[in-house]
This record gives structure tokens, sequence and C-alpha cells, in this order.
């Protein structure tokens, strides 16, 4: 993975457009104004317009710090008019044959908060910008309200063989919600080429997992608000992995028997087996 | 937090009562999958009175008692008939155009041994009733009899809902491996023109250790140990072979280097050093 970085200067202009196009997907949430496929379309009309400004790509390093990823293939993609024909180049790359409606969209399912740090595109394409990728958020119960928010992305392709990243980095804005919150990919063939020149084969999904914040309250009496694991603890109580020593307490200092280290791991990773 | 449930309806409670019904023998269970939803829909339409009021549900907590959620998108829905046209919103809802079977299915991959607590249909219908989605278990290795079982099931409401069905009857598990579990989703009221589609399906899961074996792996934890089915499950699971060959040393305590052992087995944590 070592691609180029764009410019300053380019990646100011591309920050601008991010910026306008964040912007945009906000005030849908209000107005409503436009369909998910009319933000990507717009955001490609004004990317060409600034004269397709260079976009910045990462390298996927390993670190508490950084990310795991989640490999969303060509494959898991639909056609949003399903009569729309795919094809594929024997190589795992797909593309689309003169569809009705250029987009394709794949579901994503990341672990409860996760924060988001990477969307990477791993694409051909005859001219930057010829694929449009986006991550969107149905929002609470996809309740039937304007198709979410877009909390990833726009992401345009670069020219030749390459892949393009996404940078998150909203902080504690780019959480994944697991719960009841459908999280899905659009990609937009905004080129319009269907002779396979553009054609993509996989979107990496960078997040990390995090433990929750913590509680207002304690539910163990000897670890208090103030106690330098009381994060941890409360995230291990509220997992159901421990219930504490007794009375109330958590023995905090104690030291773990093996027997207790069984309890602890065994309900922590849910271990199930048919014996 | 609440608010999203607010504007579901009142299904769940009647629909608790059809959920916590008893599983089918299995020797109904040859029904054909639409069979089993069309009975599903008529069963939740008959226990449906009246407008819709808020309901029980399933907050998302965490702990022994509550669950993680598995969110299944429209977009890993396929048609039962691929010529079937599928349409898009534009933003994230799906629905049919005159399909010749009004079926979508999508896969389902769930912890082993995991235990449904509900399942639910972020839908807009344009009545009562118009989708039904159900969770089927094709049974041992998917072994062809019938098209499974139907676990559980959840039927829409007239507008755009979240609609969500309590499982509480606590025998159904999840997949073990060679359980293949699929979602169906039934557009039964046979409108085609976007009045009628939905966005996800979710599924409220539960991790659930394993019931412990007959007999015991090491002689210091015999079946009456407190924690016999927890060392049980970690040995089976090769995060530990034990202190020696024969014996688990249970009241040891646990070093921290024995502790990164623990954790990296248990995690499999693997690092490109």
């Amino acid at each position: 993975m070592n691609g180029k970085r764009g410019s300053s200067k380019g990646r100011a202009v591309w920050m601008g457009l991010l910026a306008l196009a964040l912007t945009a997907a906000q005030a849908r949430s209000v107005e409503n104004a436009l369909t998910n496929r009319e933000l990507l379309a717009k955001f490609h009309r004004d990317w060409v317009a600034a004269g397709r400004p260079a976009v910045g790509t990462l390298d996927p390093k390993f670190g508490i710090a950084d990310a795991e990823g989640v490999n969303v293939h060509s494959y898991a993609f639909q056609a949003n008019t399903s009569s729309d024909l795919i094809l594929d180049d024997g190589n795992g790359y797909r593309y689309f044959g003169a569809p009705a409606v250029p987009y394709m969209a794949a579901p994503v399912q990341l672990p409860s908060g996760a924060r988001l740090s990477t969307l990477t595109l791993s694409a051909c394409s005859a001219h930057a910008g010829d694929l449009v990728l986006a991550l969107f958020d149905n929002g609470v119960g996809g309740n039937g309200s304007g198709g979410g928010t877009m909390i990833g992305g726009p992401l345009p392709s670069v020219e030749g063989c390459a892949s393009s990243t996404f940078l998150f980095t909203g902080g504690d804005s780019t959480y994944a919600e697991n719960f009841d919150h459908p999280l899905y990919l659009v990609l937009f063939f905004a080129g319009g080429q269907t002779d396979g020149s553009v054609k993509f084969n996989d979107v990496l999904v960078g997040f990390k997992r995090q433990v929750s914040p913590a509680p207002a309250t304690a539910t163990f009496s000897d670890v208090p608000t103030s106690d330098p694991a009381f994060q941890y603890v409360e995230a291990l109580a509220a997992s159901g992995i421990t219930g504490g020593c007794a009375g109330g307490n958590y023995c905090p200092d104690n030291f773990v028997t093996r027997r207790q280290m069984a309890v602890f791991l065994a309900k922590a990773l849910g271990l199930h087996w048919p014996f | 937090m609440s608010s999203r449930y607010t504007s579901r309806a009142a299904l769940g409670f009647a629909l608790v009562l059809l959920a916590s019904a008893p599983r089918p023998a299995r020797a109904e269970m040859n029904a054909s999958v639409r069979q089993q939803l069309i009975d599903a829909r008529e069963r939740a339409l008959s226990e449906r009175k009246g407008s819709p009021a808020p309901a029980p549900s399933v907050e998302p907590k965490f702990g022994t008692d509550s669950f993680d959620t598995l969110n299944v998108h429209a977009y890993a829905f396929q048609a039962n008939t691929s010529s079937d046209l599928i349409l898009d919103d534009g933003n994230g809802y799906r629905y049919f155009g005159a399909p010749s079977v009004p079926y979508m299915a999508a896969n389902v991959q769930i912890p082993a041994g995991a235990l449904l607590g509900y399942i639910a249909l972020s839908s807009c219908s344009a009545h009562d009733g118009d989708l039904v989605a159900g969770l089927f278990d094709n049974g041992v290795d998917g072994s062809g009899s019938g098209g499974g079982t139907l676990l559980a099931s959840v039927t829409s409401h007239a507008g755009c809902f979240r609609a969500e069905v309590l499982v509480t009857s606590g025998g159904i598990y999840g997949a073990v491996a060679d359980h293949p579990l699929y979602l169906v989703v039934f557009f039964a009221g046979n409108a085609f023109d976007g009045t009628t589609k939905f966005n996800n399906v979710d599924l409220g899961i539960k991790r659930n250790i394993s019931p412990a074996p007959a007999t015991a792996t090491f002689n210091d934890v015999p079946v009456s140990d407190p924690a016999f089915q927890f060392v049980e499950a970690l040995a089976n699971s090769s995060i530990t072979a034990g202190c020696t060959a024969a014996s688990y040393c249970p009241d040891n305590f646990v070093t921290r280097r024995q502790m990164a052992v623990f954790l990296s087995k248990a995690l499999g944590l693997h690092w490109p050093f």
C-alpha cells in the first residue's frame, strides 16, 4: 500500500469539498432534499468542476491507535435496480453494463461502538473519480425518513488500478452504532463506462473496537468512579462477565485464581461447544 | 433512546404471545417456507387489535439478560427468483417490482449457540401485514427437507416503523455450525409500487456458554466444581491445556505470564510483527 499522497494544496481543496459534501449530508437530515444518489452525483459534479483534486491515501498500519478492517468484496454489492447487468472480469472485479441506475450498494456490519477510521476502495478507473464511494447510516430504526446520513466519504477512485482511502477525522462523531443503525456502502459509477475499463474489487472498512465510556455511578462499592480501572470493571459488569465477589464488591485487589480465570474467559467469549 | 420505540407499534405485545408459542413439532415442519410465512402473517394480523400503541420492547443494553444486534440490511437480500426485479428508493430501502415470486432471502450467521431474543423489521408498509419477515433454520446440514423451521417472524405495520417481536421461549438457539439460518421477507400485500419497502431486519442475539459435558477433563475440576462448565469450555477451546496433563490447578493464582497466554489464545491475537 504505497499510495501517493496528494499535494497539500490538493488536499486543502479536497477537504473543502468534503466539508461541503458533509455539510450537505447534514443539511439533508433536516431538509431531506437530496437522495443518497443525488448527493453522490452532486459531489461528483463539484469534484470534477474543481479539477479533480488529489486525494491522499493511507497505509494500513496496526497498533493500538490503528484499525482492523472488514473487507466488503464486490460480490457483496447489488445493483440498486436488480435488472441492471453486473459483469465480472473473471478476476474478482465487477462493473456495470449500461445500467439504468449506476449505483451498487452493500451492507456493512461493525462491532457495537466501533470507531470508523478508514474507507479504502480498490478499483481500476479510467479517470480519477469514475467511481465514487460513500458510507451511509440509515439512522435510528431505519424508519423510513430520507435515507440517513453520509457518514463516510465521498471517496473518488484514482486513475489506474489502485486504491484510494478516505480518512475519518470526526472523532467521537464517527462511532458505528450497531443497534438498529443499518450501515451500507454505495458505489456510484460516475464515469458512465460500461466496457469494463472501470471496475472495482472491494471496499475495506477500517475500524477500531472501543471500550464504552464509564457510567456515572459505580456498580461495586469497592470500585468507585475514582478507581483507575473503573471504566473497565463497569464494562465487564454490564456485559455479565463478572458479578463481583460478594456483597456488592468486586474485590479488585484479590489475586485471580485459575478457576476464576476460566469463568471470566468463558463468559467473555461466550464459548459454546456441542458437548 | 426511548424515542425510537415510541413510534413502534403495539404489535409487540400481541406478538409476544405468538412468538412464545411452542415451536412446531417435527411432523409439522414440512410446510413450505411460503406457507409458514402466510400462516405467521394470519396469526399476527388476527392478534392485532386497533391502532398502534406503545409496545414492550428490548432496550439495547448489555449484560446477561440482554442482546447484541445483528443487522441484516436490505442489500443483503436476494430475490427468490433472480429474474424478479428488485428496486431501490435511492435511500437504502428496497422493494419488488411485480415479482413472480414475492420473496427475498438473505443468509444469517450468528455465533454458535446464540440465544435469539428478538426479530425486528424496519419498513414502510402500505397496510398492516404487507411485509412479513421470518427467520428459518434449514436444519442439520441444510438437509433439504421442507425449508426448515420458522424460528421467529415479524409482520409490518401500516406506515414507516421498526416493528419488533420478542422471542420469549428461551429454547430457541442460533445456528450451530451445520444449521444454516436465513431470513425471508415476504411481500404479502402485493404492493409493488414502492409504497411497501424495507430497510433492514435486525436480530437480537446473546452469546451463550455451553452446558457442561458429562465427564471431566481435569481430575481437580470434577463435575461438581462450581466452575466446571467454564473450565471445560476453555479446555475444549484449547485456551488452556491445564497445569499438568490431567490437572488444571484451579486454586492457583494466575500470574501475569499466564494471563498473557490466556488472553492471546482466547482472542486469537494475530499481528504482522
